[in-house]
């Protein structure tokens, strides 16, 4: 059985962050984008798998179906992954069709018209932080917000004050 | 002529540029762009694109150089590389900037792309 090491929202899924900081420490092998726009785009599918070419992390790009397939028959088998989300609608979608996401890592929503910054690099629309807190109160998600692993984390509960 | 673009986290690649054309002299159909924190990745695709596409209709090929491969400059350079068969180099640094602006008047793609590569792990010395 495999293992969830992350769980995270950044709208630029893999990038330097992620593969500098965040991949290593945890002891992850794997990297699974989820998103159903981009797992039907073979050149963006490219780009992201050869990105990490040189890194020795397997990259799957999965649709929300495919990733609950792959939970369901194999519970990821021997990938020890980081989940990386685009956005924080795709995260209820899976937690919501049994995906055991404990821990979610907030790290980079891009600002938007309506949207709030909460940290530097994330900015939180009104329906954003609604989900959130559905996905905390009735699944027990623990939501926190943070960049890179030794950046300031910021809880749920403070980034919702940040919004009113 | 083959078009330079180097794309880095940070400025570092304007500067490098500019390193580069302190020993080189200035340096046409070379630039630098910046992806600073709070920059749009998008907003960067399609400043790229724009480059890329002007230069196809110049008949001029470009060279993408990046930083480190798996940021999101080098997703860019995926990308081109993906839609429009771009070059491009990752780890960019000196000695391969050198290479390139000293021959690129007279060598074709294929060889500049080898003797930036060479030249880039060539100029990395443990002393």
């Amino acid at each position: 059985m495999g293992e969830i090491v992350l769980a995270r929202v950044d709208d630029r899924l893999i990038h330097g962050q992620v593969m500098t900081k965040w991949s290593r420490g945890l002891g992850c092998n794997a990297i699974f984008v989820i998103d159903d726009v981009i797992s039907k785009d073979p050149l963006m599918k490219n780009v992201y798998s050869m990105s990490a070419l040189t890194s020795g992390l397997t990259i799957k790009v999965l649709s929300v179906d495919e990733v609950m397939q792959n939970w369901k028959e194999t519970k990821f088998g021997k990938y020890k992954v980081i989940l990386l989300f685009k956005n924080i609608e795709t995260v209820k979608r899976v937690v919501s069709e049994g995906l055991n996401i404990q821990k979610l890592n907030i790290g980079g929503i891009s600002k938007k018209e309506n949207s709030k910054f909460v940290i530097p690099s994330v900015a939180l629309t009104k329906s954003d932080a609604e989900i959130l807190e559905e996905l905390n109160e009735k699944y027990g998600v623990e939501v926190t917000f943070q960049m890179l692993p030794d950046t300031k984390k910021v809880s749920l509960a403070d980034a919702l004050k940040t919004l009113d | 002529m083959v078009y330079v673009l180097i794309i880095t986290h940070g400025c570092f690649g304007k500067e490098l540029l500019r390193s580069a054309e302190l020993i080189m002299g200035e340096q046409q159909d070379a630039k630098a762009i910046c992806l600073n924190l709070g920059d749009e990745v998008e907003a960067l695709r399609n400043e790229v694109e724009d480059i890329i596409i002007k230069n196809k209709s110049l008949n001029k090929e470009t060279i993408i150089f990046v930083d480190v491969l798996g940021g999101s400059p080098s997703n860019v350079a995926l990308y081109m590389s993906n839609k429009y068969g771009t070059k491009v180099i990752t780890g960019v640094n000196l000695p391969m900037l050198l290479e390139l602006f000293a021959s690129r008047n007279t060598d074709t793609v294929e060889e500049l792309i080898d003797k930036a590569f060479k030249s880039g792990i060539g100029g990395i010395n443990k002393i």
